[in-house]
């Protein structure tokens, strides 16, 4: 996995201020599809941690994203009292942080195909915590209160607000991984997706590795499912299940594996798909599963490797 | 400092197969201690024991004073057992630089320290590269360098992990006569300052530069002794070096 260069971070920080300008050309209802658009770019840029640069594909992933939205409902329920968001939000990264770090050792004992079964097995476990018992409230989720930001937010400033929030916690997010990826860790972790086994007879630690990459992965994925929760003011135990892992999963395989910021591309390129074959057919599916393909096909490293 | 890395009754059954069996034997710094055998006589398995990719069935590995037969393999290699593989084994989409790099940052204390900033590490790999020259090669794709300069590199990447035990499997497999002399003369040089274990089937090249050696028949220690004492023995002339010599 290759992280961007000068120009490429150059091309990504234009495309940042043409949606931090949205609030100038756009409704309210694109701004909020920007909004989900980003909250999935995390998630799928945290994921990428473990799939581009390490190597692991994880179908647990999303059950740390419902964990990190439903924080902010529990929070609020311990505390009897509408959390501010300097709470929450650490609260939920910790919180999905802590259940990576406890699946993690688990989970790492496998690889491969086994690996993506055990994190599958984890994850639905964590789905139907939510689904079948009453800690998260029903079935069919639960709406919820929003931490409270530093100041009130009338109602008509609130796709506002929130795109100008969730693009921050983006770009900090890529920051972030870019920096990660240049450290001595980010270049074991390309190493043990390169040669596991050499990794190993050269004295890496490769299981420690791993499960730092899992529970730093999970952690930010807490991050994009506080986010969820904070725009959306809704929880449900769909956010946990599997399917929303394997979107992730397409996310980066549109975007490129091979690239980091090829989730943010892929996450935005979904929601346009989706968006658009909500627009022309009711069969939006079928249209979502034949662009996909075909970029698939057609682009070899995705929509990141077009230029080159 | 010399270090020795002794194997005491060494043994590793795969089910009914003894694969090694009761091998006991000592390499000490500044000796390159051969082991030859035909195929099957069990020397990769030897160095998978001693290298710690495999748990041996019975016996005891020690490094100097240290026990370290229940010690996971990369922490082995950190205690100073290095190790190339007998098929080619590296990050192939990697510079030649990367891989050494990944190898002599195994030492390093802070994980989230930028790499670029690290110059120790990068003179660290830098010199190993030097020592088996391929110097010239720091950025090229692993996966693009000919077989012989990848078998250089796997030694490299042995190198810049600092290992006061080299465990060589076959490094001269595949290579042609003008590349495996100045490779004979390296294996001589890196003799002074580690402790070597050779794997090889390259008869002239092992009489040529080994202090010791070691004969495996069938998982079993055949003959230990000088290249002078084996090529006199009776035994390993039946048992090996009469017959044809697999290469």
């Amino acid at each position: 996995m290759t992280s961007a260069g000068l120009r490429g971070n150059l091309l990504l920080g234009l495309a940042a201020l043409a949606v931090a300008s949205m609030p100038l050309w756009a409704s309210a209802y694109h701004m909020q599809l920007a909004s989900t658009a980003m909250i999935a770019a995390m998630f799928a840029l945290s994921l990428q941690l473990l799939v581009g640069a390490t190597g692991l594909v994880s179908l647990a992933h999303a059950a740390f994203f419902g964990l990190g939205a439903y924080a902010v409902h529990l929070l609020k329920q311990a505390m009897g009292e509408t959390p501010v968001v300097f709470l929450s939000l650490p609260v939920s990264v910790l919180a999905a942080g802590l259940a990576a770090a406890l699946i993690g050792p688990f989970a790492l004992r496998t690889r491969g195909f086994y690996f993506l079964m055990t994190t599958l097995a984890f994850g639905q476990m964590l789905f139907f915590l939510f689904h079948d018992t009453p800690l998260g409230g029903g079935t069919d989720g639960v709406f919820i209160q929003r931490p409270s930001l530093i100041w009130a937010v009338p109602r008509a400033q609130r796709p506002t607000v929130f795109l100008l929030l969730n693009l921050a916690v983006l770009a900090l997010t890529y920051a972030g991984l870019w920096a990660l990826m240049r450290t001595l860790f980010g270049h074991a972790l390309l190493g043990i997706r390169a040669n596991e086994h050499r990794m190993r007879a050269m004295g890496h630690n490769v299981q420690r590795l791993k499960l730092l990459a899992f529970v730093i992965a999970g952690a930010l994925a807490g991050l994009a499912g506080h986010m969820a929760a904070l725009t959306d003011a809704f929880v449900s135990p769909e956010l946990l299940g599997w399917h929303r892992s394997a979107e992730a999963l397409l996310m980066i395989l549109l975007g490129g594996i091979g690239a980091l910021h090829g989730p943010i591309l892929g996450a935005f390129a979904l929601t346009f798909i989706q968006e658009i074959g909500h627009l022309v057919t009711e069969r939006q599916k079928l249209v979502e599963g034949a662009v996909i393909l075909a970029a698939v096909l057609l682009l070899r490293h995705g929509l990141a490797g077009i230029r080159r | 400092m010399t270090a020795s890395l002794n194997a005491i009754g060494l043994t590793r059954r795969f089910g009914g197969l003894l694969a090694v069996s009761d091998v006991s034997l000592t390499i000490e710094t500044g000796t390159l201690h051969a082991v030859i055998g035909p195929n099957g006589a069990g020397k990769s398995t030897l160095i998978n024991l001693l290298a710690g990719e495999l748990p041996p069935s019975d016996g005891r590995i020690l490094l100097g004073e240290t026990d370290v037969t229940a010690w996971p393999e990369w922490r082995r290699a950190r205690i100073g057992i290095g190790r190339t593989f007998q098929r080619t084994n590296v990050m192939g989409n990697m510079t030649v630089l990367e891989n050494v790099r990944l190898a002599a940052q195994v030492h390093a204390t802070r994980l989230f320290r930028s790499a670029a900033r690290d110059t120790g590490l990068i003179e660290t790999a830098r010199s190993a590269l030097l020592r088996v020259g391929l110097d010239d090669a720091e950025t090229e794709i692993a996966a693009t360098l000919s077989h012989g300069r990848l078998r250089l590199l796997e030694i490299a990447i042995a190198l810049a992990g600092q290992p006061k035990v080299l465990l060589l499997d076959e490094p001269l497999a595949g290579m042609g006569a003008e590349e495996s002399a100045p490779l004979a003369e390296l294996l001589r040089t890196l003799a002074r300052d580690h402790a070597v274990l050779l794997v090889e089937h390259d008869m002239d090249v092992v009489f040529a530069v080994a202090d010791l050696m070691t004969v495996m028949v069938d998982g079993r220690v055949l003959e230990h002794g000088t290249p002078a004492e084996i090529r006199a023995s009776a035994a390993v002339r039946d048992a090996y070096l009469g017959h044809s010599v697999s290469a």
